[in-house]
């Protein structure tokens, strides 16, 4: 085998990168080529600076996320909780929406006309619960249409 | 214990999701060190480091849903980091070289490791800001190829190649500075 020296197939052999086979074969020439062998011990023996941890880092990011959370337009959290909340009451609407259909759907015609000349005449004849269902009353009939 | 933290760390991440403010702060306590130290071994600075690093965590909890699970919390921690150090270096225009007198020369006895670490620090400047995350990436915080390819958003086939000439890069630059102790 070639001289290695310059070949990335010795970084990522130090690396743990490479296939068994190819592994194998670049052990063998290291252990057989003085300048390879150099070049491995130079590179593992690299004193790269350290870095301690610091405690005092978590006080300072919890000064600065209550910064930038008190901005306008706030992080991506409150949205997400905004549209967790707005997901949240999903099921309420649909459940509001599915009784006053019922609501509706319970009602004869007859009974919304009645409660839509008692409201127009007499408001105080108008029954319990009739409110409910006032909106959807004064909504013109189609005799009334053009 | 590698793979305990992993997944250690997804479950914090969805707790967090899941709106335990407290979950997202083990994450910090976890990597800040090695955050900083991947930042300070890209900008030569730790005051510059310390506003990187703390960067990183801001946007990792801004944006915790943009993590999507195929790496390690780790590594995407680390490309953040690395991705603001470069940013902030290109900023700054000085993406090839910190000029040397940037360093701050030691006060140690010559041949002491605080100067070791000075000749480090030299060499490590001449190389390309690139070079640089990735050996950093790689020597201190043992990244995989791959979390080297996705931080530096680098072709997977490159990473030997260019960690191999930073390699050599750094050992001719470290090989001259050997005969000359640096005097200013
Ligand atoms: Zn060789």
């Amino acid at each position: 085998m070639q001289c290695l020296k310059t070949d990335s197939r010795l970084s990522a052999w130090m690396d743990g990168e490479l296939e068994p086979g190819a592994a194998s074969d670049v052990a063998a020439h290291v252990e057989a080529c003085a300048e390879c062998a150099d070049f491995v011990d130079a590179c593992r023996s690299v004193p790269l600076p350290d870095v301690e941890p610091d405690p005092g880092f978590i006080v300072r990011f919890r000064e600065a996320r209550s910064a930038r959370t008190s901005e306008p337009l706030a992080g991506y959290l409150t949205c997400l909780k905004w549209k967790k909340l707005a997901f949240g009451l999903v099921p309420l609407a649909a459940a509001m929406l599915v009784a006053a259909i019922l609501v509706v759907s319970s009602t004869d015609g007859d009974a919304i006309q009645q409660i839509e000349l008692e409201a127009l005449g007499d408001p105080v004849a108008l029954e319990a619960g009739a409110e409910s269902v006032l909106t959807i009353a004064i909504e013109p009939f189609p005799d009334e249409l053009p | 214990m590698l793979g305990f933290l992993m997944d250690a760390d997804r479950d914090a991440l969805a707790r967090y999701l899941d709106g335990d403010e407290k979950a997202f702060e083990e994450l910090v306590v976890r990597y800040e060190a090695s955050v900083r130290r991947v930042a300070s071994g890209i900008v030569h600075d730790h005051a510059l480091a310390e506003d990187i690093a703390q960067e990183t965590f801001l946007t990792a909890y801004e944006k915790a849903g943009s993590y999507r699970g195929d790496g390690t919390v780790r590594s995407w921690l680390m490309s953040i980091a690395v991705r603001r150090a470069l940013d902030e270096l290109r900023r700054r225009s000085r993406q090839a070289a910190i000029p040397l007198t940037e360093l701050n020369e030691p006060t140690g006895t010559p041949h002491s490791p605080l100067e070791a670490s000075w000749e480090l620090r030299r060499a490590l400047a001449l190389l390309t800001a690139d070079s640089r995350a990735a050996l950093v990436l790689r020597e201190i915080e043992g990244s995989t190829y791959r979390e080297i390819a996705d931080a530096l958003r680098w072709p997977m086939g490159t990473v030997a190649t260019k960690l191999h000439r930073a390699r050599m890069e750094l050992r001719c630059v470290l090989a001259e500075t050997k005969d000359a102790v640096p005097k200013n």
